[in-house]
């Protein structure tokens, strides 16, 4: 299900009006459940993944904190993964085919449907495995493990565990496919061992959410979660499930945990919010998708104009895409009465990398910098270690977009830059402090660099990265520009979104527009409404970061 | 990189005082924001509205803000009173038994080839080029805006006797095979709808039956408009219950034709039918039997091609794969092209479709890969030409 798609239409106000219906006690039951449907809707099978990373850090995070857990606290997560292994087991959602001139007959093979697969079967068999090893194992761990190893010991189980999960998905079959590639190199022939299996949806975002967690128990930060069910709701909660922000436990489990503020207010920053973002993705982001496709994705001859121009093109998809999702993220999340944190804050505005790490995908690279920068050693020791550290936080960083060569290059630039600029200001670089237009030249000037870095990003192949590189910087011969002209609704959208992102940074608020009169705030909204409504039409494309 | 040590700040800048967003603020913000739309949708109709007539070719912001017209909102613009007062595109594609037209019955001389080519814009584009590539060859066209298999058959029947082609060609586009569903394409391409029709063909005990499409030609489409309001209802009707692709909401002329905005929604939802209808008869696999589309549309093809042979000329089939469609038509027809020994080309081969830069804007092929399917296409009928001759 995505925010851009009839059926969250649909599914979010029913999510709301059994919120709203519910008092506080049963809320984050509604929460929870609709989380999992949020994500059971792409592959039921995944929830069990989502499952088992919750369980996990439950009992990880308590192990390190208590050392014990109460009866009822390993009874839960045990009946948790265990109905989750069955929800793998069950289902073969190709056995439901949607006929009739509106598809609106639903024939079901309930044979096909209801038949156990080896792979749920040993699934459903390694997680009861697990579990009873788990049980029997916990007097001994209670009885003879020393809080002090206790407490690493845990660690490692959960980072090996969430880390082993990420790897297994993400990384395995590239280092594997890239280890056979060396080795038929060198005219070794290898059985293959790649893996048939698919990326789920949102694992890297979960995964450091829960990572987050149970770091800040081990060191200190904040109390486990005792009941499972509000550290299930703290992994599913859907609104950043797939895509971000990456919350951090110490800011979403006491909002989850307290008191919530549900106002007027809340309703209409959240309304705006999920405005702005459906402008952003369906209005420019989508529009510019067949753009960009158009260039990279041709195999013919390309000139240096094309290349530029698909490249601020991709910049501007790859913003509008993202942070489109944060926003619709957090303006629904508003509605729960709920504040996500910040993910965005006009990157291109930037005048320096160490400014755009602090502005573009914050919780990223919030969460690299607390939880990598940091623990290497972080600014602290001799310069060739802070540049070290700069660099490894920024190849591990592109490395967390994909397991592709051109994401660990897309890193590698990143901190590159980041100990060029170093390099170049010192430690403690002095803040811009003149107006928009006097920032204008340097902000220019830096966004060549970011593009850069987004053509690394966005390159299908090496080769086309090196054939690209030599164009912008040899070839001014073909002018020509074959681009696919963007439709008028992203023009549209780009320039309406270039205006709000100057108010809002003039006002330094997101919500500007509350400082003009009614007439100008209502004109705003027309602006917004009519870029939606014309981006309608754009060919829906899938959120660029689900893939990550 | 930030290199603080001190924890990320939530949005709590963004907070705004609660007294700038009170109920009577936005209700008012809310009001003007109605006004200020009312007035874009106004402004929209006034200063990007439709040429008074359909003959003069309307500026791309015109037609953007067109593209969600319901489809007899846009046929009913295209169709005037008279001749002269209709679109070109309307006149367009109306298989006609008897047609009046100056285009070659058969081969000026010996030496020269007549090729009668039924299909659409590409398969015209593709003879034409064959005409640069060869002069020899003479071309006898029909065709109609992005017709499908069906239109293309129909057409050769009406047309069969009219001429002695040496090859008689049969273009089939793999964008437009799913509008074999309906008697008309604008039950699908409702945003480029064109008013021609064709019959709707099905198999009954491994036979070919047709139903009969009501509207015959612009004429009678003219008396439907302007004098025999019933004729388009039970035009309608038909479409309706024959047509498993049939919208109303997309199809029929009401009152959101007269808003910018109403219309651009419409467009949407639109685009959502004919994604949804072609999920039933394609997928990045190639295309799916449903409702025996690919039975029948190689029905028609074997057809075809026992007919032309029966006349002692030789029957051509191009597959034209549009962008997109990789191999899919080939995976479609290819067998039975090969076991009754049909020539055809597909143009996958030549070309690739999932390569934008062999596409112009419209969607067509660039001239350069027109010329090449062409130039392959001329060495096959050569070849084919020279085994009988």
């Amino acid at each position: 299900m995505i925010f851009n798609s009839l059926s969250f239409a649909i599914f979010l106000p029913i999510v709301l009006l059994f919120y709203y219906l519910c008092g506080r006690r049963y809320q984050n039951w509604v929460l929870l459940i609709a989380g999992y449907t949020f994500y059971g809707v792409w592959d039921i099978r995944f929830l069990y993944l989502v499952s088992l990373s919750t369980v996990l850090d439950f009992c990880t995070g308590l192990m390190i904190a208590n050392g014990r857990m109460t009866l009822a606290q390993r009874l839960a997560p045990t009946c948790h993964l265990l109905g989750f292994a069955l929800f793998f087991l069950v289902p073969d959602w190709h056995a439901v085919v949607f006929q009739g001139a509106y598809l609106n007959n639903i024939n079901i093979d309930w044979q096909q449907l209801l038949t156990p697969t080896s792979l749920g079967l040993n699934v459903l068999g390694l997680s009861g495995l697990g579990v009873a090893v788990a049980n029997i194992a916990y007097p001994y761990v209670l009885k003879h493990m020393e809080e002090k190893t206790k407490r690493i010991f845990f660690l490692r189980c959960s980072l090996m565990g969430q880390l082993g999960m990420l790897g297994v998905f993400k990384y395995y079959n590239f280092f594997v496919a890239e280890a056979e590639g060396c080795l038929k190199s060198l005219g070794v022939d290898a059985p293959s061992m790649h893996l048939d299996i698919i990326l789920p949806i949102g694992i890297s975002f979960y995964t450091f959410q829960t990572l987050s967690y149970v770091c800040d128990v081990y060191w200190g930060k904040m109390q486990p979660v005792s009941r499972l069910r509000d550290f299930a709701l703290f992994v599913s909660y859907f609104p950043p499930l797939v895509a971000g922000p990456i919350e951090r436990a110490s800011h979403l489990i006491p909002r989850i945990l307290g008191e919530r503020r549900i106002n007027f207010e809340n309703i209409c920053q959240g309304a705006y919010l999920i405005l702005l973002g459906l402008v952003k993705k369906m209005a420019i982001a989508d529009g510019l998708a067949g753009s960009v496709f158009s260039v990279y994705n041709a195999s013919g001859d390309v000139g240096w104009l094309d290349i530029v121009t698909a490249t601020v093109a991709f910049a501007i998809q790859i913003y509008c895409d993202f942070s489109g999702y944060s926003d619709i993220a957090c303006g629904v999340s508003l509605w729960f009465g709920i504040e996500l944190l910040k993910n965005f804050d006009q990157p291109y505005f930037s005048l320096n990398p160490s400014e755009f790490w602090r502005r573009w995908h914050i919780s990223l690279s919030s969460w690299l910098r607390d939880y990598l920068y940091i623990p290497l050693g972080g600014n602290r020791g001799s310069e060739i270690k802070v540049y070290r550290n700069l660099m490894l936080t920024m190849v591990l960083g592109g490395l967390w977009h994909g397991a592709a060569w051109n994401f660990l290059l897309w890193g590698g630039y990143q901190g590159a830059m980041l100990i060029i600029h170093r390099l170049f200001v010192g430690r403690k670089p002095a803040e811009f402090c003149g107006t928009l237009l006097m920032r204008l030249p340097r902000m220019m000037f830096f966004f060549v660099f970011i593009c850069y870095g987004w053509l690394l990003f966005r390159a299908t192949s090496f080769d086309q990265i090196s054939s690209f590189t030599q164009i912008l910087l040899s070839d001014f011969s073909n002018m020509s520009l074959h681009m696919k002209i963007p439709p008028f609704s992203s023009l549209l959208g780009i320039f309406i979104l270039i205006f709000v992102e100057i108010f809002q940074f003039k006002r330094q608020n997101i919500h500007f527009y509350t400082y003009y009169p009614a007439v100008i705030h209502g004109g705003v909204y027309a602006l917004l409404i009519f870029a939606f409504i014309m981006g309608l039409s754009n060919d829906s494309q899938q959120f660029i970061y689900f893939q990550f | 990189m930030t290199v603080s040590n001190s924890s990320i700040s939530n949005s709590e800048s963004d907070n705004i005082p609660t007294s700038m967003l009170t109920g009577q603020r936005v209700f008012v913000a809310s009001l003007w924001a109605l006004v200020w739309l009312i007035l874009i949708d106004i402004s929209l109709n006034i200063f990007f509205a439709m040429p008074k007539s359909p003959l003069i070719q309307p500026s791309k912001l015109q037609s953007f803000f067109d593209y969600g017209r319901s489809a007899e909102g846009k046929i009913r613009y295209m169709v005037g009173r008279d001749k002269e007062s209709t679109s070109m595109v309307a006149n367009a594609g109306w298989i006609l038994e008897n047609e009046v037209d100056d285009q070659p019955k058969m081969a000026s001389s010996h030496d020269r080839v007549l090729i009668a080519a039924y299909g659409q814009s590409f398969t015209n584009q593709i003879c034409e080029a064959l005409k640069v590539v060869d002069p020899r060859f003479e071309l006898r066209l029909k065709a109609g805006p992005a017709a499908t298999v069906s239109h293309s058959y129909a057409y050769y029947k009406a047309d069969a006797k009219n001429q002695q082609a040496d090859v008689v060609v049969l273009g089939i586009l793999a964008s437009s095979l799913i509008y074999m569903t309906a008697p008309t394409t604008a039950t699908i391409n409702f945003e480029g709808a064109a008013p021609y029709t064709y019959p709707i063909y099905t198999l009954k005990e491994g036979h070919i039956s047709e139903e009969d499409p009501i509207i015959h030609s612009i004429e009678e489409l003219r008396t439907a408009f302007y004098d025999n309001p019933s004729l388009w209802q039970v035009y309608i009707k038909m479409l309706r219950s024959k047509s498993p692709t049939y919208n109303s909401w997309i199809f029929e002329k009401d009152i959101f034709d007269y808003s910018a905005l109403a219309r651009m929604i419409r467009r949407s939802i639109g685009q959502k039918h004919v994604h949804d209808v072609t999920a039933r008869y394609w997928n990045a696999n190639g295309f799916i039997n449903t409702d025996g589309i690919l039975d029948i549309a190689n029905t028609l093809v074997a057809d075809f091609a026992a007919d032309v042979r029966a006349k002692g000329q030789i029957p051509y089939v191009l597959l034209i794969q549009d962008k997109g469609y990789k191999n899919h038509l080939a995976l479609a027809f290819e067998s039975q092209l090969k076991q009754l020994d049909i020539p055809y080309l597909s143009t996958h081969t030549i070309a690739s479709n999932t390569n934008p830069r062999n596409f112009v804007s419209d969607g067509h092929f660039t001239p350069e890969v027109t010329m090449q399917i062409a130039r392959a296409f001329h060495a096959d009928v050569l070849n084919k030409i020279k085994k009988i001759k």
